[in-house]
């Protein structure tokens, strides 16, 4: 909801279309402006830390367009992913095959083990419970609840 | 007059014992091809443990020769009952180690009942 909203203030938006056809005007620009409301319009930022006993939180609520960084903070790498191992296609868009190809940044997937320090972050735009795992460890799973 | 037959007996015993057998057999050889093809796959089923002592691709590798090895084994048809419970063996051991990934590994459940049937079929006292 909160990404809609933002896409409908958005600049690209509110570009004029100089055709002939009447404009159809989405629903949700009828919607009262978030910042009269004082509802907050700014994606938030989640972490997710991994660590020897694996992901912690291992479950997070965060809104659609939020950001989910996972921090590796353990001496082995680990790799975090969409469910099912060892494809990876559960989270829409996502495969492993797409690791290493340009479609690799809308994948949920880190593509490749993190090594300790090292970070992944990705975008949630789709609405939905989105379990995950360490693909180095499949044993160690998480999930993300997007509303 | 015909001899009472065990109630817990099978009718074909040889084909029963073929069909578990088979069933053992593919997914150990598949998991040892796939493991050879794609061991990024793979990896992640070992232990740290085990990680942390050994390489990967000697882990991967040890495993690929264990699973070919138990599918030969189990094909053969050759004291079968031991090569059913060193599969079970194997099999728990996977589950065990790999409860979190249940949704992974519930199949080798299946497995691990199939391949204790084929012990139990090949018991003798």
């Amino acid at each position: 909801m909160m990404l809609t909203l933002l896409a409908a203030c958005s600049p690209q938006e509110q570009v004029v279309q100089e055709t002939d056809e009447e404009p159809v005007v989405p629903e949700e620009q009828n919607a009262p402006n978030p910042t009269e409301t004082g509802e907050e319009v700014m994606p938030a930022e989640h972490t997710v830390t991994i660590t020897a006993a694996g992901f912690e939180p291992k479950t997070l609520t965060v809104k659609a367009g939020d950001t989910v960084t996972f921090v590796n903070e353990n001496s082995n790498q680990h790799w975090p992913a969409s469910a099912m191992h060892p494809t990876h296609t559960v989270y829409p868009g996502s495969d492993i095959q797409k690791c290493g190809t340009s479609e690799e940044e809308d994948t949920f997937d880190a593509c490749r083990g993190l090594a300790q320090g090292e970070s992944f972050s990705f975008i949630f735009n789709e609405i939905g419970t989105w379990r995950y795992h360490d693909h180095l460890q499949t044993s160690s799973t998480g999930t993300i609840i997007v509303e | 007059m015909k001899p009472k037959k065990n109630p817990g007996s099978p009718d074909y015993p040889h084909l029963v014992s073929f069909v578990l057998r088979v069933a053992l057999a593919v997914p150990f050889l598949y998991a040892a091809i796939a493991a050879t093809l794609q061991p990024e796959a793979w990896v992640g089923f070992m232990p740290y443990f085990l990680r942390n002592i050994f390489s990967e691709s000697l882990l991967l590798g040890v495993h690929s020769l264990m699973n070919v090895v138990l599918a030969l084994w189990l094909l053969s048809g050759w004291k079968t009952m031991y090569a059913a419970i060193l599969s079970a063996l194997g099999l728990l051991a996977i589950i065990v180690v790999n409860l979190g990934a249940l949704d992974i590994i519930f199949r080798d459940i299946g497995l691990l009942l199939a391949a204790i049937s084929l012990a139990l079929l090949h018991f003798k006292k």
